[in-house]
């Protein structure tokens, strides 16, 4: 394809240097890549990161470069290293916990001297937002002894990632970007530049050996290459320093965080009285700067995001200078020493250190007592799965048949990273621990053997599997522990977005390759007891976890059925739910214990018996998961809007209408046997 | 909003699956057109699995920061009532317009932490009780439906918010931009809602100045 046609799929893929674009902080990252010509790209799924890769995936047939994900972290760093090896210039592109796996190839290619621009760019999320924890990335680069720069704006992130290739090369170490959360997924106007042109064709250079061992002079090579670095980056001027002598407060904020600064003292009006030093450069820190601020000033405020990596070396500073300012920041508590940074957090704080300063502008008391009586009243909206998702069918199903056992009391859940997630929560509330990906496997194995007297099931997705639940899956195996694994293969990385993974049918370059079938590894690994079943087929799935929770031997049940968010990009289905309002009881066991978005409650007017459900169409996807959470048989599937969905793909009969026969024959088969089970149950 | 002169903070309150993002995204076009700088921050991630959808959208001279201050909305757009009280809360001023659909999604609640939703006239009356400047109700769905395109509520809202004149954003600055941001098939369809929610707006701000006469 030609550039000019990129320019027409999306503005980011332009070839038009000084175009100014609408653009996500992550497209501006992968621009940067672009523009530095980039010939490998990986990573693996996660918010805030993912939009890297992806917009990197969609480039690379259009530049005619390599971009997939990765099976985990290490693996799209490894794969990174062998470009680099190979005189390519490749970029990771991964959230923060993905730099804890990736970390172990990190710290050993640290010791080798590579050839091709490694770039990796770890994204944090700040607040924990869509994570199971928070964490800095900049003590990896510094641990690492690795160069990391800190963008603020898109167009600091498109050019610090083209600059980090040239850094890497020149210095043969890996260079760390580091964004977050709020940069990721700002949408800002952003600048293009110009994009390389690639001619160099990567060969592995096997006249050299890419080894650090034995490793004290490579580690002693890497400290001389971190100790010059600061000449390096300093040439750059990545470091803003608002420098104001006069004044005895200053602030020193770290990458994004820069924009919260700057904010607060222009509401304060002392953008032009205050120092700002607005530190890009997080390895190697720039420490003269920190002494010329330390030379004028009684009080430095520090701000960063998560940690508190800037105010410990801004405090080593102030122990080797004559002068001795007080310093304020996550470290002292005078900030809050976890979540975001906010500009109410810095106005409070300045306002109470500059003599004489406007406060920064509020509501009146009163009003403000109003709105908090206000907040508390109004419902939650939680987080939920989505209509026609099949973890929901999954999970009702699996609290039915535990109950069924009268295992409720007995029962040991694992959980693990993804969708199924939610399954911690409302309504289902089953799953009561979760750590790291994959690791329900080796935790549900210790838990089987060291209380046999409960019943041990682990829940796990077919990408996390895949991702770092196989070893702990052999361990099972090996170990002979009694735990059932429970497998809701959606087929997808669906947390992020439904991303490709072993479990696709794809490969993991977007072309039509093979699936690994879970049922095969678990086979290979000695599993004796494997079920398979289909999410959506309640009574199925019912009847397999009571078969499966009989046994005291590794177990395996896989609730398959697609993602409803990756179907929706191809809808066959055009049935919805309806509920026959004259045998709504209104029980509320679809909604209390199932919680579909699109079963909704209403006050019955005409025969005045109170509440009955009814389907929001709009929401509906047609799922039929819910017929089998109705005791009552009240809720059905409109098989006429199916017959029409036949009808209007009868022109590709020999396809699509007989896989949405194929995909559909069990909805209209009747459920009455396990209607009769489920009255017995409620 | 007096924070910082020539900039202008629009909050976009809404329930996953309303078209938040593509609302903000046409706000910030039309504004990224008239050569000022724009910024939009989202809610994202486990966020979308049912849960609130939230956008904020600033633009103006000069730098600023990604988020809009508590109390400094200029203005309030909700796509859900609910959600734009949620966020009202949150960030009204005395300056604030709210602008919002009466189309309520109810959440999905364990059972055990259920608490009411709130009436639209419970809702109007909080909007009163937090001295917003100026609110506005609409069905947006119902005059989506008579356009017979049901996924268009987003552009109405919008429309409904130029009508409003609560942003300097001009009718003819945000069909351009929706230009620039909407696939060629459905771009006829998202102006002729956005003049739908204009001209709902304008008749009915046109009424009430004329029973103010009377």
């Amino acid at each position: 394809m030609s550039r000019e046609a990129a320019r027409q799929i999306k503005p980011i893929f332009s070839d038009a240097p000084g175009e100014r674009i609408l653009a996500m902080g992550n497209q501006a990252i992968a621009r940067g890549a672009i523009e530095a010509g980039v010939q490998l790209a990986s990573g693996y799924p996660g918010t805030p990161s993912t939009e890297i890769l992806e917009t990197l995936i969609a480039a690379s047939s259009i530049f005619g470069f390599q971009a997939f994900w990765g099976v985990n972290e290490k693996v799209a760093f490894d794969a990174a290293t062998g470009a680099s090896f190979s005189g390519a210039r490749s970029l990771v592109a991964v959230k923060h916990v993905g730099v804890n796996v990736l970390s172990d190839s990190l710290m050993q290619v640290n010791h080798i001297d590579i050839a091709g621009g490694l770039v990796l760019v770890a994204v944090d999320d700040v607040g924990g937002m869509s994570s199971n924890n928070e964490q800095d990335s900049r003590f990896y680069a510094a641990f690492a002894e690795i160069p990391c720069l800190e963008p603020a704006t898109l167009d600091e992130a498109r050019l610090m990632v083209k600059t980090a290739f040239d850094i890497s090369e020149n210095m043969g170490v890996p260079v760390m970007v580091r964004s977050v959360n709020r940069l990721s997924h700002l949408t800002a106007s952003m600048t293009l530049g110009e994009i390389a042109v690639v001619d160099k064709k990567p060969e592995f250079d096997s006249s050299r050996t890419w080894v650090g061992f034995p490793s004290l002079d490579p580690h002693r090579q890497l400290r001389e290459k971190i100790k010059h670095a600061g000449e390096i980056l300093n040439a750059y001027e990545f470091n803003q320093f608002d420098h104001h002598p006069e004044s005895s407060i200053a602030l020193i904020a770290g990458g994004f965080t820069v924009n919260y600064a700057v904010e607060a003292l222009k509401i304060l009006g002392q953008e032009n009285h205050v120092t700002l030093l607005g530190v890009r450069t997080s390895n190697p820190l720039p420490t003269e700067m920190f002494h010329k601020v330390i030379d004028h000033t009684e009080t430095i405020v520090v701000v960063e995001d998560v940690n508190w990596y800037l105010e410990s070396a801004v405090l080593a500073c102030v122990a080797q200078n004559a002068r001795n300012p007080k310093v304020i920041g996550r470290l002292s508590d005078d900030l809050p020493p976890v979540g975001e940074t906010t500009v109410e957090n810095l106005t409070r704080i300045l306002e109470k250190l500059i003599p004489d300063v406007m406060p920064r502008p509020g509501i009146d008391e009163k009003l403000a007592d109003t709105c908090n009586e206000i907040r508390v009243k109004l419902p939650r909206r939680g987080i939920n799965f989505c209509a026609g998702c099949p973890h929901r069918g999954s999970y009702y199903s699996l609290s039915k048949a535990i109950r069924s056992l009268d295992l409720e009391e007995k029962m040991a859940v694992i959980g693990d990273i993804g969708c199924y997630t939610l399954g911690i929560w409302e309504p289902f509330s089953l799953l009561k621990s979760m750590t790291s990906m994959g690791a329900s496997m080796g935790t549900a194995a210790a838990i089987s053997q060291l209380s046999p007297d409960q019943k041990t099931l682990a829940v796990i997705g077919d990408s996390t599997l895949f991702h770092a639940g196989q070893p702990g899956l052999l361990q099972i195996a090996l170990n002979q522990a009694p735990v059932t694994v429970v497998v809701t293969d959606n087929r997808v990385t669906a947390m992020t977005g439904a991303q490709a993974d072993a479990s696709t049918g794809l490969d993991l370059r977007g072309g039509i390759d093979h699936s690994v079938k879970i049922e095969d590894l678990a086979r290979a690994y000695g599993f004796k007891h494997i079920f398979v079943g289909d999410a959506y087929n309640i009574p199925q799935m019912f009847s397999l976890y009571r078969k499966a929770l009989a046994i005291d031997a590794p177990t395996m049940v896989i609730a398959r059925r697609e993602c409803a968010l990756a179907e929706q990009t191809a809808p066959l289905i055009q049935t919805k739910a309806k509920v026959r309002a004259n045998k709504c009881t209104g029980c509320m066991e679809c909604i209390d214990n199932f919680g579909c978005p699109a079963l909704q409650v209403r006050e019955s007017k005409s025969t005045g018996s109170g509440k009955k459900v009814f389907v929001d169409i709009n929401a509906c996807v047609g799922c039929g998961e819910c017929r089998y959470a109705c005791p009552d048989d009240a809720i059905t599937l409109d098989v006429s809007a199916l017959a029409k969905s036949i009808h209007e793909n009868r022109r590709h009969i020999f396809s699509a209408a007989f896989r949405t026969i194929a995909k559909n024959y069990w909805k209209i088969k009747p459920a009455w046997s396990f209607k009769k089970k489920l009255r017995t149950l409620l | 909003m007096v924070l910082q002169e020539k900039i202008t903070n629009i909050v976009i309150a809404g329930a996953g699956g309303q078209g938040n993002l593509f609302a903000s995204k046409v706000l910030a076009q039309a504004a990224m057109n008239k050569g000022l700088q724009v910024k939009i921050a989202e809610t994202y991630g486990v966020a979308m699995r049912g849960g609130s959808v939230h956008s904020q959208v600033r633009f103006g001279e000069g730098e600023f920061g990604p988020l809009i201050p508590t109390n400094g909305a200029d203005a309030i757009l909700g796509l859900e009532p609910l959600e734009a009280l949620r966020l009202a809360v949150d960030y009204v001023y005395p300056d604030t317009m709210i602008v919002t659909n009466t189309r309520a999604i109810a959440p999905v609640q364990g059972k055990a932490s259920a608490l009411p939703y709130p009436s639209l006239e419970t809702i109007a009356k909080h909007f009163q009780e937090i001295h917003a400047k100026d609110f506005f109700m609409l069905d947006a769905n119902a005059l989506a439906q008579d356009l017979n395109d049901p996924q268009s509520s987003n552009m109405i809202m919008v429309g409904a918010l130029i009508g409003s004149a609560a942003i300097p954003l001009s009718l003819d600055e945000i069909s351009t931009a929706v230009g620039v941001q909407s696939p060629a098939m459905v771009l006829q369809k998202n102006i002729v809602a956005l003049r739908k929610g204009f001209d709902f707006i304008q008749s009915r701000q046109q009424k009430e100045r004329s029973t103010e006469t009377c």
